[in-house]
């Protein structure tokens, strides 16, 4: 996989963390906060470690 | 940080991180690259800081607290017409916040105070959609109520610290303050929620 191959995957699951992270602060409830915690910021998580890994497993971002 | 502040960094968060992942030769460029580093990176966390926190304060909020089903016959309690009861009279004089009553008098006030309410609400999450609910009346404290909740606010106020069944004894009121008597369970103010008396009972509701 490339390095835009990896970065495409870790933007869209950052953007997926985040999306449902969003909706989890609309409604005022006890399952929302389990949402953002549980689901929401995990995911978030493993796409910010995904990029980080990108960056690290490649000599460098496209056009070097 | 307020929750519009809160909701516009996520959005803006998500809209940086879909655009970066539609076009990733965009990170091409330098200041692409730091586009890329910023959107995937450092906006994330930082409105996943501001979220987390949002979520922490409205959950010390009594409209949180009282939206699960087994909790709303406690917030009828507050509404008692009565003075008797501790709970409504603190919440219709304001003597707690009323938008923070429960989160006020349930959490205690040690450095790890907040940690273990949120342990707490986790656990009753999970008996509300994994366990039996008890029923209201059935529903106890987990440990007896610390006089270092009460005296959190009323500790050096006058009508404390004079009124007279505070003095029955020469040493009642040093013993209140070092827990060796209880405020509640010694059976002075132990008139609480009292969910099984709803029934009956005559209600005050605040001006609007």
């Amino acid at each position: 996989m490339n390095i835009e191959a990896k970065l495409r995957r870790a933007s869209l699951i950052i953007a997926t963390g985040l999306l449902l992270q969003f909706l989890s602060l609309l409604p005022l409830h006890p399952l929302a906060f389990i949402a953002f915690v549980g689901v929401g910021v995990p995911v978030m998580a493993v796409g910010v470690i995904l990029f980080l890994l990108s960056l690290v497993a490649d000599s460098g971002l496209p056009g070097k | 940080m307020p929750l519009p502040i809160v909701l516009t960094l996520i959005a803006l968060s998500l809209a940086l991180a879909v655009i970066v992942g539609f076009r990733p030769n965009l990170t091409r460029t330098r200041s692409g690259k730091m586009v890329a580093f910023v959107a995937l990176l450092v906006l994330p966390v930082v409105a996943t800081w501001g979220g987390f926190e949002e979520h922490m304060d409205r959950a010390t909020s009594t409209q949180f607290c009282l939206s699960c089903h087994v909790m709303s016959e406690f917030g009828q309690s507050l509404h008692y017409d009565d003075i008797s009861y501790i709970p409504a009279v603190h919440y219709q004089n304001h003597f707690v916040p009323p938008d923070h009553a429960c989160y006020t008098c349930h959490t205690d006030y040690g450095m790890f105070g907040t940690e273990k309410a949120k342990i707490n609400g986790l656990h009753h999450i999970l008996v509300q959609y994994f366990g039996t609910v008890p029923k209201p009346e059935n529903i106890k404290l987990y440990a007896p109520f610390p006089n270092a909740t009460c005296l959190h606010c009323h500790l050096g106020a006058r009508k404390f610290e004079e009124v007279n069944g505070h003095h029955k004894t020469p040493d009642m009121l040093a013993k209140v303050k070092s827990g060796q008597i209880s405020c509640i369970s010694s059976g002075c103010h132990d008139t609480v929620h009292e969910v099984g008396d709803l029934k009956d009972a005559k209600f005050w509701s605040a001006p609007k």
